[in-house]
C-alpha cells in the first residue's frame, strides 16, 4: 500500500512536471537571456561610438569642456553598470536603465550645443558619427521592445497557476521589464538633423 | 513572504508596461504580408504599374541569385509611428530575408509623411551600414522625391544597395542547399543500386524482370528530386519571374531614415 503511494506520487510529479511546463520555463528563460544579450549589444555599440564622438567633437575649437565631461563620465557610469543574465530583476533593470539614461541625456545635450558650430555640422566625420549613433539609438529602442515581448512571454507564463508552483519551487523569478522614460524610448532626441 | 512583496512592487509595472506593450501594438499597424508574397508594395499608388513590375522582377531575380531579400514598401500613413519602427516591424513581421542569414532589407517610404527608412536585417547591417544607408537615401531618393520623381528614387536606392551588397552574399551560398541536396541525391542512387546489385547478385544470372525493374528505378528517381528541388522555393515549374516568399529573416532596427 505504501509503495503504492509512492508510486503514484511519484508519477503524479512527474506529471506536473510536464503539465506544469518546467521545461517550457527553461526554455522561456533562455529567450529572456538571449534577448537580453541582444539589448547588451545594442547599449554597448552605443558607448563604443562615444569616444569616436569626443574625440570628433573636440577636435573642434573650443567646444564647451562640460558638455564633453559629462558624456565621458556619463558612458563610463553607463559601461559599469552590468547585469547578470541569470538574474534580471526588475530591480536590476531599473538601475541598468537609469544609467543608460543619464549617458542617453548627457548625448543628447551634446548634439543640442552642437547646433552652435556650424564648422562641426560640416563635418563628413561627425555626420557619419551622428548617423550611426542615430541607427543605434533605433537598435537599443528595438532591441529592448523584443526584450520586453519576451519577457512578458516568459512573466505571463511563470505566473499562471499551475507553472507557478513550479516556477515558486524552482525559483523562476519574474523579471523585469524596461519601462517607457525620456531615455531610449524617444530616439528622435538625437533626430535633430534635418 | 519575499515573493508576495515582489509581486505587489511590480505590478503597477506590470499595469504600465501592458499599457504600453498595447500602445504599440495600436501604433505599429503594419500591413499584412502580402499574399501572394511580392516584393514591391505599392500600398500608397505612387508607382507606374509597369515600372512595378519591372523593379519586382528585378528584385525577384537579385533575391533568386544572392538570397538577398529586397522588399519595397510604400504606405498611405505611417499612423504616427516612427519610420524607423514601422520598417524594422515590415522586416520582422513578413520575415524578409532567409531565417539563418537574415538578410533582408526593407525600403519603406511614406509619401503622406514624406518619411522613408532603409531597414536591414542582422545579416546585412554590417555591410550595408547606417552610414551608407544615409548616404543611398540622400544622394539617390530624396533629390528625386523631392521631385515627385518615385520610383526613380526607389529604383536608384536598389541599384546602390546592390552595389553595395555586390559580393557578401554570393550565389554559391545559397545554392548551398541545393548542393546539399544532391549530395542526398548522390547517396540515394548509390544506396538505390547496391540493393540492386544486392539483388541482382542474390539471382545469379539475372531475370529479365529484375533488369527492367531496376532501369526503371534509375529513370525515376533522377527527375523526381530535381522536381523537388523547385518545388522547394514555392513556385510552379521552375518558378521564372515569379516570388516565392519570404524566408522568416530578422532585424534589429538597424539602417538609416530621412525625410523630405
Amino acid at each position: 500500500m505504501k509503495q503504492l503511494l509512492q508510486v503514484t506520487g511519484l508519477l503524479l510529479v512527474m506529471l506536473t512536471f510536464n503539465s506544469c511546463g518546467y521545461n517550457r520555463m527553461v526554455a522561456l528563460d533562455e529567450e529572456v537571456k538571449s534577448a537580453w544579450s541582444q539589448v547588451e549589444n545594442a547599449y554597448q555599440r552605443r558607448a563604443d561610438l562615444v569616444p569616436n564622438l569626443v574625440a570628433t567633437v573636440k577636435g573642434v575649437a573650443n567646444f564647451e569642456q562640460e558638455t564633453l565631461t559629462k558624456v565621458i563620465e556619463a558612458r563610463s557610469k553607463a559601461t559599469g553598470v552590468t547585469i547578470d543574465p541569470t538574474k534580471i530583476t526588475p530591480d536590476a533593470i531599473q538601475k541598468f536603465q537609469e544609467a543608460q539614461n543619464e549617458l542617453s541625456g548627457a548625448l543628447s545635450r551634446l548634439l543640442v550645443s552642437v547646433e552652435k558650430y556650424p564648422e562641426l555640422k560640416a563635418n563628413q566625420n561627425f555626420l557619419e558619427l551622428q548617423s550611426q549613433l542615430e541607427g543605434t539609438e533605433n537598435r537599443i529602442s528595438v532591441e529592448r521592445k523584443k526584450f520586453n515581448e519576451t519577457v512578458q512571454a516568459y512573466n505571463t507564463y511563470v505566473r499562471k497557476f499551475p507553472a507557478n508552483i513550479i516556477a515558486g519551487m524552482f525559483g523562476f523569478q519574474q523579471k523585469g521589464y524596461f519601462e517607457a522614460d525620456q531615455g531610449a524610448e524617444k530616439a528622435p532626441t538625437v533626430d535633430f538633423g534635418k | 513572504m519575499r515573493m508576495q512583496f515582489s509581486v505587489t512592487a511590480t505590478t503597477p509595472a506590470i499595469i504600465a508596461v501592458w499599457l504600453l506593450l498595447w500602445a504599440q501594438l495600436l501604433f505599429a499597424q503594419v500591413p499584412p504580408r502580402p499574399n501572394p508574397p511580392k516584393l514591391v508594395n505599392d500600398l500608397a499608388h505612387i508607382l507606374p504599374d509597369d515600372r512595378e513590375a519591372a523593379l519586382e522582377l528585378k528584385l525577384v531575380a537579385y533575391g533568386d541569385s544572392t538570397s538577398t531579400q529586397i522588399a519595397v514598401v510604400t504606405v498611405e500613413s505611417l499612423g504616427g509611428d516612427a519610420p524607423y519602427n514601422f520598417a524594422q516591424e515590415i522586416l520582422e513581421q513578413w520575415g524578409v530575408g532567409q531565417k539563418d542569414k537574415d538578410n533582408g532589407i526593407v525600403i519603406l517610404v511614406a509619401p503622406a509623411e514624406r518619411q522613408t527608412f532603409i531597414s536591414t536585417g542582422y545579416g546585412v547591417e554590417s555591410t550595408l551600414t547606417d552610414a551608407l544607408s544615409k548616404r543611398i537615401i540622400e544622394t539617390a531618393m530624396i533629390p528625386n522625391f523631392k521631385q515627385g520623381n518615385y520610383y526613380e528614387g526607389i529604383d536608384q536606392a536598389v541599384n546602390a544597395i546592390f552595389a553595395v551588397l555586390s559580393g557578401q552574399f554570393t550565389p554559391e551560398t545559397e545554392t548551398g542547399g541545393n548542393a546539399d541536396a544532391f549530395v542526398a541525391l548522390f547517396i540515394f542512387i548509390i544506396i538505390i543500386l547496391f540493393i540492386i546489385i544486392i539483388i541482382y547478385s542474390a539471382r545469379k544470372g539475372g531475370t529479365g524482370m529484375g533488369r527492367t525493374y531496376s532501369g526503371r528505378g534509375v529513370n525515376n528517381s533522377g527527375p523526381v528530386v530535381i522536381h523537388w528541388g523547385d518545388n522547394d522555393y514555392g513556385s510552379f515549374s521552375g518558378g521564372f519571374g515569379s516570388f516565392g516568399g519570404f524566408g522568416g529573416g530578422s532585424g534589429g532596427g538597424g539602417g538609416a531614415g530621412g525625410s523630405w
